[in-house]
């Protein structure tokens, strides 16, 4: 392998890290305040991506009001799984709330193949135009882009959490239910907000990485382990460590997959596994206490 | 484990049949057969799943399951719900469409096909063994068809084997359907290492590229398509100088293309799902590898690959074994016919075909060439040797399918698409021959 190929590696494993890193956003935000792991984000995403493009298909929005129209939509569509579904099971063990947001996974993709088919369909980016080639090495816009929402997006929220009241609430919500409510805070809606905020996470990683995948109902269904495995490696309660988590899983599988493809793969639930074994709170987690 | 359990169990009732029906002796026993027309199968070349006894018939007459005087029975599996359906429904739709055509006109023989059940196995192998089982033993077809998708026909082949029933074009591009060959299995589509090894051919004999690369994926029918073509390269005198196998649904090749760039490969033989080709085929443009792509005629879709793909898909080579439907050609207007009398799309219009429609017309093609040529006198036995007597059989979408003794591959004749950019600057992927390309084996 020259050094050539091994940094182009490197850059080709930042772009497919970046989406890991975007779908894994949504999925640390939701179980950061509400200890829930959301299997059903995948599909949120991939539902946020159909509004988007029907709208721009059948409702001629161009590519940027499409995408803002279709977050106002994951913003609502989280807060009302939130109301409708995760709410209620409020005093239920969390292995409920678990199985819940499975079910939700089939319901949303099962609905979602009823309305729009199964066939692919193409999916466009917001920045297009020749590579960028520096040496020999190539970049493209669509993953600057991607590599520069990531970073946007984990800096917003990690601001949002540390500085902002609602993030002060919600990290109160995180840490003891109870004693939040009886400082008064309105737990239900901060939750409902949370729900809606991974929602808009949703639908924006759907919406770059379909042009990747192409826009299909399954589209999500490899990208959502890898983002899984981003959030454990960076720590499943750190948004900066989904980030992370989620390029340096895109890098290491990409050298992975130099010398032995198959295992590119296996690699990244080997790399669960091992994480939890030796480093259960990620590179950037904090350890949790179990919660009484 | 599970294929050898039930076959362990099927061999000891198969047996524990066989002995009970000697015990009780000639025509002492009754069995579970209901067509009293049904004379028993010659146990020894043919053990169907419910024997009768043997009754003392003058001489053997072979096995008429599923025949009356007046009709005779077919049914499959393809599925209707899931992931699959959209292939599984029209595969059913293009196949019904043909036989309710040849119902209408007569028949076959004065018999009428009676289709029992196209059973919805959602692709899943251990359904698609439950719907041949229930097909074969409850239903007491004739013969399967049509058969949709790898999972069901490879769970379900030693079952297929072991009671015979002939079997019309096993939908899957897998090897097994006709390497080696089964007496009453009977492929259509060419499988995958024929086809991988006429895709080599073409980029060696017709292009001049020598030095090859192949993306696989790790899958049947990525590691046949590999094995194909490694075992043609070199008596193309072609060498395989990258390969490297993906997982389904991968969306990032670009480690493979820059290794296969840095290998020096004249051309990239892409043995991919759509999903795959379409990233690899983007990895390639967005690097600026300039080798040929050529891949099989799973990705032969003229729709969605310039769709999809765009400038990438440009240059692309994609395999085919029927030519690409040419709207002034009088058996593809026959073919539009048949389909649109039957079936209605949502405004009650004709339905407009698609190339799995095709795949299910040609099963139903083969099914009534086969009982026509097999003569009024309808027997298992005939029906496999009046098939495997084909020679080049070209119907209204069924072109070039052949058989002999040891031959159950169908077609082995490819028509080759490229993807242009057309005078208007439209992206249109188009045919290359119009005669048949073979492979020169």
């Amino acid at each position: 392998m020259t050094l050539a190929i091994l940094a182009q590696q490197i850059i080709s494993g930042l772009a497919t890290g970046s989406l890991y890193a975007l779908a894994a956003l949504g999925l640390v935000l939701i179980f950061k305040t509400s200890d829930v792991v959301n299997f059903a984000q995948g599909e949120m995403a991939m539902f946020g991506t159909f509004i988007a493009f029907t709208l721009m298909m059948k409702g001629g929005v161009p590519y940027w009001g499409a995408f803002v129209l279709a977050l106002i939509f994951a913003a609502v569509f989280g807060m009302l799984i939130e109301r409708i579904v995760i709410r209620p099971l409020s005093a239920a063990p969390l292995i409920s709330v678990l199985i819940a947001t499975l079910g939700l996974l089939n319901i949303i993709n099962g609905v979602a193949g009823w309305i729009w088919g199964y066939d692919p369909k193409p999916f466009p980016t917001g920045l297009s135009g020749a590579p960028i080639r520096v040496g020999g090495l190539v970049f493209t816009l669509p993953t600057l882009l991607n590599l520069a929402v990531a970073l946007a997006l984990m800096l917003a929220f990690f601001a949002l959490f540390k500085y902002s009241l609602m993030g002060i609430a919600m990290r109160a919500v995180a840490e003891n239910r109870l004693a939040a409510r009886l400082v008064g805070v309105r737990t239900n809606r901060v939750l409902a907000i949370t729900w809606g905020l991974g929602g808009i996470l949703a639908a924006t990683a759907g919406i770059l990485i379909a042009p990747v995948t192409t826009l299909n109902i399954n589209m999500m269904a490899e990208m959502q382990v890898k983002a899984f495995t981003a959030g454990v490696l960076g720590g499943f309660t750190s948004l900066p460590g989904a980030v992370v988590g989620g390029l340096l899983l895109g890098v290491l599988e990409n050298l992975v997959g130099q010398f032995v493809p198959q295992l590119k793969t296996p690699f990244a639930f080997a790399l669960i596994v091992l994480v939890l074994i030796f480093r259960p709170a990620g590179l950037l987690g904090t350890v949790q206490r179990k919660k009484v | 484990m599970g294929g050898n359990t039930v076959k362990r169990i099927w061999t000891t009732v198969l047996s524990l049949t066989l002995v009970v029906s000697l015990l009780a002796g000639c025509g002492g026993q009754k069995s579970a057969e209901p067509a009293p027309q049904t004379p028993a199968p010659a146990a020894s070349e043919n053990p169907s799943p419910a024997p009768s006894a043997p009754e003392p018939a003058a001489q053997p007459k072979g096995d008429t399951t599923g025949v009356t005087d007046t009709t005779v029975r077919v049914g499959g599996f393809a599925a209707q719900s899931g992931a699959v359906a959209p292939i599984g429904i029209s595969v059913r739709e293009g196949f019904e469409a043909y036989i309710r055509h040849v119902n209408d006109n007569g028949g076959v023989h004065g018999r009428k096909i009676e289709i029992v059940n196209v059973i919805d196995e959602q692709f899943d192998a251990a359904k698609g063994l439950a719907a041949s089982k229930q097909l074969v033993e409850s239903d007491k077809v004739f013969a399967l068809a049509p058969v949709l998708g790898t999972p069901g026909v490879l769970a379900s082949m030693d079952y297929w084997v072991e009671t015979g029933v002939p079997v019309v074009y096993p939908m899957t591009g897998v090897e097994q359907t006709a390497h080696p060959p089964k007496k009453n299995v009977f492929a259509v589509q060419p499988n995958n290492p024929d086809e991988a090894a006429v895709l080599a051919q073409y980029v060696v004999k017709e292009l001049g590229k020598t030095r090859l690369a192949v993306f696989w994926q790790n899958s049947d029918m990525g590691k046949q398509g590999l094995k194909g073509i490694q075992d043609h390269a070199q008596k193309l005198g072609a060498q395989v100088v990258y390969d490297a196998p993906h997982e389904a649904g991968s969306v990032d090749f670009s480690t493979p293309v820059l290794n296969a760039q840095a290998k020096g490969a004249e051309a990239v033989i892409l043995y991919t799902t759509l999903g795959e080709t379409i990233a690899a085929l983007k990895s390639m443009y967005e690097l600026g590898y300039d080798a040929v792509p050529i891949t099989s005629y799973v990705n032969a879709d003229p729709e969605n690959v310039p769709k999809l793909a765009g400038e990438a898909a440009v240059g692309l080579i994609a395999g085919g074994w029927v030519p690409v439907a040419d709207p002034n050609d009088p058996d593809i207007q026959k073919f539009w016919e048949i389909v649109g009398t039957y079936f209605k799309d949502a405004d009650g219009n004709p339905k407009v075909p698609n190339a799995y429609h095709t795949a299910g017309f040609i099963a139903g093609e083969l099914l009534v060439k086969g009982l026509e040529d097999a003569g009024r006198d309808l027997t298992r036995e005939g029906f496999i040797q009046a098939l495997e007597n084909l020679k080049d059989f070209n119907g209204i979408m069924a072109k070039g399918i052949s058989y002999g003794p040891n031959e159950r591959a169908g077609v082995l004749n490819f028509y080759l698409n490229k993807v242009i950019k057309d005078e208007n600057g439209n992206i249109v992927m188009v045919p290359i021959n119009k005669e048949p390309y073979r492979l020169e084996r």
